[in-house]
């Protein structure tokens, strides 16, 4: 991973892995199944945002190596 | 020098196939000995509690300990080997780099130093090959059928055996009923079912794998107990392990291990006897045994260093196999929104097997993980979103999130090497031709998914050498070639020395390795005892 990703982005992931086994905060990883309309205006919301976000930060750079 | 034999058959190594040849030998009548590294793990079965995934998650102060360790570490290991290498795992390469040093720059294999071997971490999956794969490997198949049963019968072997990838499994296995599948296989098989003949039609076959858990008890094994716990403990030992094998062969008069032992060359004695030399990696003295076999089982690529190490030759080249895989995280479209169910068992659930029209007659496999107890984190180097958003995806798609990780079939070519010149060097690049093959099967799967309705959304390609599977540096052949073995497994040019481990095979099939590698490794085993009293 070290080799593909900046740093910055490196430290956000190990501080999400904390949490993650974190008991306190065990019900913010837990999956969510409201449905499946929900699941699915969810996923394309994300979608939207991810192609807006990639758009964007291939332009700005933002996957450059660090 | 004392020439006297103190063991019949010695054996270096102690994974798949080093325990599966020590307990053949065993049972006809031999004096054994079997020599490793040996790391154990000791700490991490006290801190793991036997209680399912989901409550640990909810409740184990602890936890970080056995599901992540070191971040950084967790995420690096999973590059280079998938994610089965967890923080309980990884003793299984302790000290690896400065046991087993390998120059290279574009193969990234695993060498084990523990007992059981890169057996740790099998993925337990249960394939035997066909007549036809067999000879192509340079295996007889008609001997092979009773070592598969002997093997299956110390492993223990669940499935089906009936579905449509029935092939992959020889209907001589005895078997146990097969697990239960989790929510997320149960509804790809159901899409399957409704879709059968269009992916037939496409090569597309989908079943239950045959796996090497138990459904039921056997010995002081017990089933599985369906708590996702599979990745990071052994609890109930219901998923095989070589250590297993190795605990109860210590139990023998006829059996001695020897750990803490480095094997770095041998050389025969003028009358026939092989002489293992070794270092005590505990007060680094050097020793040496004799004995009237050696059986070399350290793997594919340690078996191959001692060979070149003990009978150099100026330019030697040995072949080298690997799988190449790839790891497809996939959307199953009819779990959206829906709720799994909590007890599950965490390896492989489904298995397919591909052979699209027009390409190579050999298969390519490929084995459905729903993803679960590996959490979350592993995934987000992988998204390109904010890694807060990537949480709240997976999250949505948590119930139907699928990993399919195919792995073709490997052939030996000129680019795919190991040489020892200041150290064990390795080069491996497969040629255009065999990747064009690949990437039109690649294509296929995606396609089949997508009929499934898992929708692929992004393809995963590890260094090559992460499949663990690696084979072919000491091949079979019909010819006194030297660094290649007769059909028995006897190294050629030596009275004394067989290989009983993946060196030995000439092609390296999809369909994992690890049980024919004891089957075969049981069948050199007999081999060399019969040779005894030749």
């Amino acid at each position: 991973m070290s080799a593909s990703i900046s740093k910055s982005r490196q430290r956000r992931i190990a501080a999400i892995a904390r949490a993650e086994v974190d008991p306190s905060r065990f019900d913010r990883f837990e999956p969510i199944t409201k449905g499946p309309v929900v699941a699915v205006l969810g996923l394309c919301a994300l979608g939207g945002i991810a192609f807006f976000y990639l758009l964007v930060g291939k332009t700005i750079g933002l996957f450059r190596r660090k | 020098m004392d020439d006297q034999p103190a063991f019949d058959i010695l054996i270096v190594g102690s994974g798949p196939s080093g325990v599966h040849a020590a307990q053949e030998a065993t049972r006809q009548g031999a004096k054994v000995a079997l020599l490793d590294i040996g790391h154990r793990d000791e700490h991490f079965p006290k801190i793991i509690p036997p209680l399912p995934f989901s409550h640990l998650r909810a409740s184990d102060p602890n936890q970080r300990e056995y599901f992540v360790g070191d971040p950084q570490d967790a995420l690096d290991a999973q590059e280079r080997a998938g994610a089965h290498l967890t923080p309980p795992r990884k003793y299984m390469i302790r000290d690896m780099e400065s046991l087993f040093p390998l120059r290279t720059t574009d193969f990234l294999p695993l060498q084990s130093t523990s007992a059981g071997g890169l057996g740790v971490s099998w993925g337990a999956n249960v394939f035997t090959l066909s007549a036809r794969d067999l000879a192509k490997a340079g295996m007889p198949s008609d001997e092979m059928a009773e070592h598969y049963k002997n093997a299956a019968e110390e492993v223990g072997v669940s499935g089906r055996g009936d579905d449509d990838v029935g092939p992959l499994i020889s209907s001589q296995i005895p078997l146990q009923p097969p697990l239960d599948l989790d929510t997320n296989a149960r509804s790809i098989l159901g899409t399957y079912e409704k879709s059968r003949a269009k992916l037939n039609r496409n090569g597309f076959m989908l079943g239950q794998s045959a796996m090497a858990i138990l459904s039921q008890p056997i010995r002081d094994r017990r089933a599985n107990p369906y708590r996702d716990m599979d990745f990071y403990s052994d609890e109930a030992r219901s998923v095989y392990r070589p250590q297993f094998t190795l605990a109860a062969l210590q139990r023998l008069e006829n059996f001695h291990y020897l750990p803490q032992r480095l094997a770095f060359s041998f050389e025969e004695t003028a009358d026939g006897m092989a002489r293992l030399k070794y270092k005590d990696v505990s007060n680094l003295t050097e020793g040496s045994i004799v004995a009237r076999r050696l059986l070399l089982a350290a793997g594919a690529i340690n078996s191959g260093r001692l060979v070149l190490q003990s009978r150099p030759q100026r330019g030697a080249r040995l072949n080298l196999l690997t799988n190449s895989n790839i790891w497809i995280a996939a959307i199953n479209l009819a779990m959206l929104g829906r709720e799994a169910r909590d007890d599950r068992y965490s390896l492989a659930q489904l298995t397919a097997m591909i052979l699209p029209q027009g390409a190579n007659q050999d298969y390519t496999i490929a084995q459905f993980y729903s993803y679960r107890s590996l959490l979350f984190f592993r995934m987000l180097s992988r998204i390109p979103l904010p890694p807060s958003l990537a949480v709240l995806l997976l999250r949505l798609i948590a119930t139907s999130f699928t990993c399919v990780n195919v792995h073709f079939p490997d052939y030996p070519s000129k680019g795919k090497w190991i040489e020892l010149g200041e150290g064990l060097h390795a080069h491996y690049e497969i040629p255009p031709e065999q990747q064009k093959a690949n990437h039109a099967v690649e294509k296929t799967i995606v396609r089949c998914l997508r009929t499934l309705m898992c929708i692929p959304m992004g393809i995963s390609r590890p260094a090559h050498g992460a499949s663990i599977h690696y084979a072919g540096t000491l091949p079979f052949s019909d010819s006194d070639q030297p660094y290649t073995c007769d059909a028995t497994g006897r190294l050629h040019g030596t009275r004394s020395v067989y290989v009983a481990d993946g060196s030995t095979w000439k092609y390296l099939p999809a369909q994992g390795l690890t049980f024919t590698l004891m089957a075969n490794a049981r069948r050199v085993a007999r081999q060399a005892v019969r040779s005894l009293t030749q």
